[in-house]
């Protein structure tokens, strides 16, 4: 999935969607795996419903750079609504786009993506499911991060199910069916070539 | 205890409870905000046995700690910019009164105009009041450097700041090995028991004198600091016995061939040191000084240190700027650098405002210096490279 020792992922959300939370997580995973991981907010204040980041990444060993994410491998956009351009600059050339979104409201982001692999998610639908909602916002952190462990190969389901439980206060049994779900059901988008 | 992902202000807090600290005194102020919360969520949920008291600000925190620490209870604050700035007053005090008490500083620069970046002139613009000063490189390094203060403030009398970015450092999640308890416990002393101050007796203290005695308190204070670094060192051979890691006054990667050398002190080190660990086919040879123990600046160690003959180029990195001189920790370099024989040229790198350091910035920092050789003397602004 990916070639160089360092792993660089930013993930792109709206404040109050767990993005913070996500990247949390995900280096939590990354560390019972056997890497090093650094995990950090976009350094700001955060008000509900503004764009944030969160920023994630990790190697075997553990000198890292310690400065913010310009040119990640992954991309991870919680809101397919977000500014495009804004979400995926800097993302390589070689790197992976991974969205909330359903194959018939995908608009843009084929075009986007370029030759970089493209998986979405419909994080938002799955969340409704379970009922996983916040003053009428989705939650989908769990979901995608269930899929952003899978496409990254970071580790087998059981870790993620581990590392989730107990460190979700209020639903947690809807969390964990959410990451198993974002898990088992994304999927690449196999985009035509000359529509590129 | 096996290893955990935390961040640098829950090391912090966590630190500050191993450390059995009696009374924590603080106001919040992003981003040092989360420890103070970790601390009063550990204390209201019975897991901090110390005092855990809220106050208005900053200058009270303060002030409420030289009450308890002149009473004899080991103490603890931690703040950020404009709550550092406002215990200004407060900090003279507590290190001319010789009381050990323990502060953090989380970077973060200083208005106006508002902003959350981590510049270090919060810190660095309090290096005269007379506490000595840390700068952490990573999260371990922070609640390692904490616990190891309480040790050092209350066997020297002096107070300490111990300091890390904002941001980078205090919301950066990363592996850690906490301490257990009996260790914290081994390497500390036990809680001081020698009060000032008691209502049973009460007395003045900190009269008004004359310049004799003053001049001979003030004199008293610069020579137990120039005792640090030493007490540093032989302390953290006892730290190293116990936790098995050990901290240096400065950290020297590559000296003995380098060439070119680039100093800088928190998390900035650590990015140069990837750096120095991912090039290859350089035309220079590259090598780190990171600064760790700032106040008192360890002369004669980093004088050792930048010695060699291979060293032709020093570059320092300063997340700060004294307006209408320069970077402070260039104009401390220059300065002790006076005193050895070295030659070579020093070149100011400056990343004022909490400009992020980025592995394509040192390329292009060390392709400036390369290209023109008049930039020496002249500063080098990150803000001109992006």
């Amino acid at each position: 999935m990916h070639t160089e020792d360092l792993v660089e992922i930013r993930i792109h959300g709206r404040g109050g969607q767990g993005a913070v939370f996500a990247a949390t997580l995900a280096a939590e995973i990354a560390f019972r795996m056997g890497y090093y991981p650094q995990a950090f907010p976009f350094f700001g204040a955060e008000r509900r419903g503004a764009p944030v980041a969160a920023f994630l990444r990790y190697s075997r060993s553990f000198l890292m750079p310690r400065c913010r994410i310009y040119e990640p491998f992954c991309v991870v956009v919680f809101d397919a609504a977000l500014p495009k351009d804004a979400v995926v600059d800097g993302l390589k050339k070689e790197g992976v786009l991974l969205i909330n979104a359903s194959e018939d409201l995908l608009a843009s982001w084929p075009k986007i993506a370029g030759r970089r692999k493209l998986y979405i998610i419909d994080a938002t639908h799955i969340a409704a499911e379970y009922g996983l909602l916040s003053s009428g916002m989705p939650l989908v952190s769990s979901i995608m991060l269930g899929a952003l462990v899978n496409i990254l190969q970071l580790s087998p389901l059981q870790t993620l199910e581990e590392t989730l439980k107990g460190r979700i206060p209020k639903f947690e049994r809807e969390n964990l069916e959410g990451a198993r779900r974002g898990y088992k059901e994304v999927k690449e988008v196999v985009v035509d070539a000359n529509s590129r | 205890m096996g290893r955990k992902l935390m961040n640098g202000n829950q090391a912090a807090a966590l630190a500050v409870k191993y450390s059995r600290v009696q009374v924590v005194c603080a106001y919040p102020i992003t981003p040092q905000t989360s420890l103070v919360e970790n601390i009063a969520q550990m204390w209201a949920g019975g897991e901090f046995p110390g005092e855990y008291v809220s106050v208005e600000s900053e200058y009270s925190a303060l002030s409420y700690l030289i009450g308890a620490s002149y009473s004899g209870a080991r103490t603890f604050t931690a703040t950020s910019c404009q709550g550092l700035a406002y215990m200004h007053e407060l900090l003279h005090w507590a290190a001319g009164a010789r009381l050990p008490i323990v502060l953090v500083n989380v970077n973060r620069a200083l208005g106006a105009p508002w902003s959350l970046e981590p510049d270090q002139l919060d810190s660095l613009s309090q290096r005269d009041t007379g506490w000595i000063q840390f700068y952490c490189a990573d999260v371990q390094e922070i609640m390692d450097t904490l616990i190891f203060s309480f040790r050092l403030v209350e066997q020297t009398r002096i107070p300490c700041m111990v300091v890390y970015d904002g941001f980078v450092l205090s919301h950066t999640y990363e592996v850690v090995e906490p301490p257990l308890q009996e260790q914290v416990d081994h390497f500390l002393l036990s809680p001081p028991s020698r009060a000032a101050f008691h209502t049973d007796k009460p007395q003045t203290i900190q009269a008004v004198t004359d310049s004799r005695y003053l001049s001979r308190v003030l004199q008293e204070r610069h020579l137990s600091m120039l005792k640090i670094p030493g007490i540093v060192k032989e302390l953290d051979h006892k730290f190293q016995e116990i936790f098995a890691r050990s901290y240096p006054l400065a950290e020297g990667t590559n000296l003995e061939t380098a060439d070119t050398v680039i100093v800088a002190a928190g998390s900035l080190a650590q990015t140069v040191k990837s750096f120095l660990n991912t090039v290859e086919d350089r035309k220079e040879k590259l090598g780190l000084l990171r600064l760790r123990l700032f106040r008192p600046l360890p002369k004669d160690e980093i004088a050792s240190l930048l010695s060699g003959d291979n060293i032709k180029k020093i570059v320092v990195i300063d997340r700060n700027v004294s307006a209408g001189v320069g970077g402070i920790f260039a104009q401390e370099l220059r300065a002790l650098l006076q005193g050895i024989p070295y030659r070579g040229k020093i070149f100011e790198f400056n990343l004022a405002g909490g400009i992020d350091l980025t592995p394509a910035m040192m390329e292009k920092v060390l392709q400036a210096i390369s290209e023109d050789p008049g930039s020496e003397g002249k500063i080098i602004w990150g803000v001109d490279l992006q």
